[in-house]
Formats: C-alpha cells, structure tokens, sequence
C-alpha cells in the first residue's frame, strides 16, 4: 500500500486517475468506488445514489451521484456494462465512503460488455500511483481517515 | 458595455431560469417542451458560456498565473466535463419520461453549479478583465449574442 500527504494509494488497483478506482473479480465482473483523495476533496458525504441493478451504462456515465455539504458530482464508469450489484449500505450510510473507501464503501460490481478492453482506459501500478501523487499535489489533498 | 466579470455573472442567472424552467415542465409531465427547454439551457452554457471559459477565459487566466495546469483551471474543466455528462443523462431521463431520475439528476446538477459558479465568481472572473488583452470586450459580446439566441 502506498501512502502519499496521508492518502492510501493501494497499488494492486486500476485508477481513472481522478477519482475512481477499480477492482477485477475472479467472476470478470470489475468492482468500482472513489479514492482515498478523492473522499478527501469531497468531504463528509451525506447522500449517495447509485443506479439500479441492470441498468447499462455507456462508458464515461455515472454509476453514482455523490453529494456532500461542499461537493456533488459523478462517478464515472471507464467501460461500458451492465450494473449487476450495488452497495445498498451507502445509500443509508454515505459517509462509509469517508471512512473505508476501498473495502466496506465499494460503490457498484459492473460486468464489462468487452471485459478484453475494460481496462484500456486506466492504469495501474507504479504509473497509476506517480499520477495520483502529482494529483494529490497539484490540488494540495492532506487526507486524513475518519474512523467513524 | 458591462464588465466581463458582471457579463458572466448575469450568464449563469441567465442558464440557471432556463434549467429551472425545464424542471417546472418535467414537473407538470409536459415533457416535449422539457426536452426542448433542457436542449435550450444545454446550448447556451455548453455551446455559448462554456466553449467561451474554455477558449477565451480559462486560457488568459494560466497565461496571468503562468500556470498552464492551474488547480483553478483543471478543477473547472474537469466540472465542465462532468456536467456534459449530467446533461446527456438528463436528456435520456426526459426522453425515458422518468421523472424520479431526472429529479435526481436536478439535484445533484443544481448543487455542483452553485459551488462551481460561486468558485468561478470569486476566484476567476474578478481577475479577467486584468488578464485579457481588451479587458474582455469579444469574450462579453459572445456571451450576450449567446444570450439573445436564448431568451429565458
């Protein structure tokens, strides 16, 4: 796991390299959420909607909406596919998000329509983590955990 | 002529009514005329108050700060490409005549302007008129002729 102004970079992740991460499942489906930073520059979430289960998404349209008392926006999916689970904790519980954001407060499991090229458009690594570091610099990101 | 700062303040009073008026005709499932009203606002801050930031303003400000990749800037353009998004999500809503969606669209759309206008209105428009080379003039003219194509 790498640690960049106290964010939690995990290296075994793919990255949009703004604010989304995503995990391969053994099943092909792709699992997706927000970083460390990018929860960071939110701030305390307090709603979030996330599509329904079957509903097919176009790459670059938002699986989720996100909304603190300074920040809504989007979260993109890289790839076109079908929403097959959704994070139904988040939906009561947004600040998970804030909390744990790559294990509890995963958002949505997407099964790719091409899983060959699902992962065309973000990177992993030691590239993906020199690109988040020089993201968290240039907007000034001090992450700090909230343990609840 | 106005500042430009007071030009593109006046332009997001101005694309503000016409999302609010397609919102009034989601609400009254008059949805024809909300498309048509969604399409209106869309063209005039993509088309017009957008493409004129991106083109004209954003530009002379990095220039000003000597900062070609300033946080200021990148964040704005990055809000800029969210919100194509949203639209293009809230047209498909109208279409699918899905009222719930597109409310939710509403929201979270009406919540990200106001905190990427209130940004731009304080840290960006007061400084552009020092920045341009003729304190704005052609960039205000394209955002009133904008205007006049989209009466509110």
């Amino acid at each position: 796991m790498s640690e960049y102004h106290g964010c939690e970079l995990p290296e075994d992740l793919f990255y949009d390299l703004d604010y989304v991460w995503l995990r391969p499942e053994d099943d092909g489906t792709l699992t997706i959420g927000i970083t460390d930073p990018a929860q960071t520059m939110s701030g305390r979430l307090q709603k979030a909607r996330i599509k329904k289960i079957g509903t097919h998404l176009d790459a670059g349209r938002h699986v989720a909406t996100l909304e603190s008392g300074k920040w809504a926006g989007g979260v993109p999916v890289p790839f076109a596919g079908e929403v097959i689970a959704r994070n139904e904790a988040l939906l009561e519980d947004p600040h998970l998000i804030n909390v744990a954001p790559y294990s509890d407060a995963w958002i949505a499991r997407i099964k790719p329509d091409d899983p060959q090229h699902a992962l065309d458009n973000v990177k992993t690594g030691p590239e993906a983590i020199e690109a988040l570091e020089a993201w968290i610099k240039r907007y000034d990101v001090q992450c700090m955990r909230c343990s609840e | 002529m106005a500042d430009i700062d007071q030009i593109m303040q006046h332009d997001h009073e101005h694309l503000d009514q016409l999302l609010e008026q397609s919102a009034h005709a989601v609400s009254a499932g008059a949805w024809r005329e909300a498309a048509h009203l969604l399409e209106v606002f869309r063209h005039g801050l993509v088309d017009g108050h957008m493409m004129v930031e991106e083109s004209t303003l954003f530009p002379a400000f990095e220039r000003k700060e000597g900062d070609d990749d300033h946080p200021l800037t990148t964040l704005l353009r990055k809000g800029h490409q969210d919100l194509r998004i949203f639209f293009e999500e809230m047209a498909e809503a109208i279409q699918d005549q899905d009222a719930e969606s597109f409310d939710d669209l509403l929201s979270t759309v009406q919540t990200i302007l106001k905190q990427h206008d209130a940004k731009e209105e304080t840290e960006l428009y007061p400084y552009l008129a020092a920045a341009l080379p003729d304190r704005g003039e052609a960039a205000g003219k394209r955002i009133l002729a904008c205007e006049a194509e989209t009466p509110s």
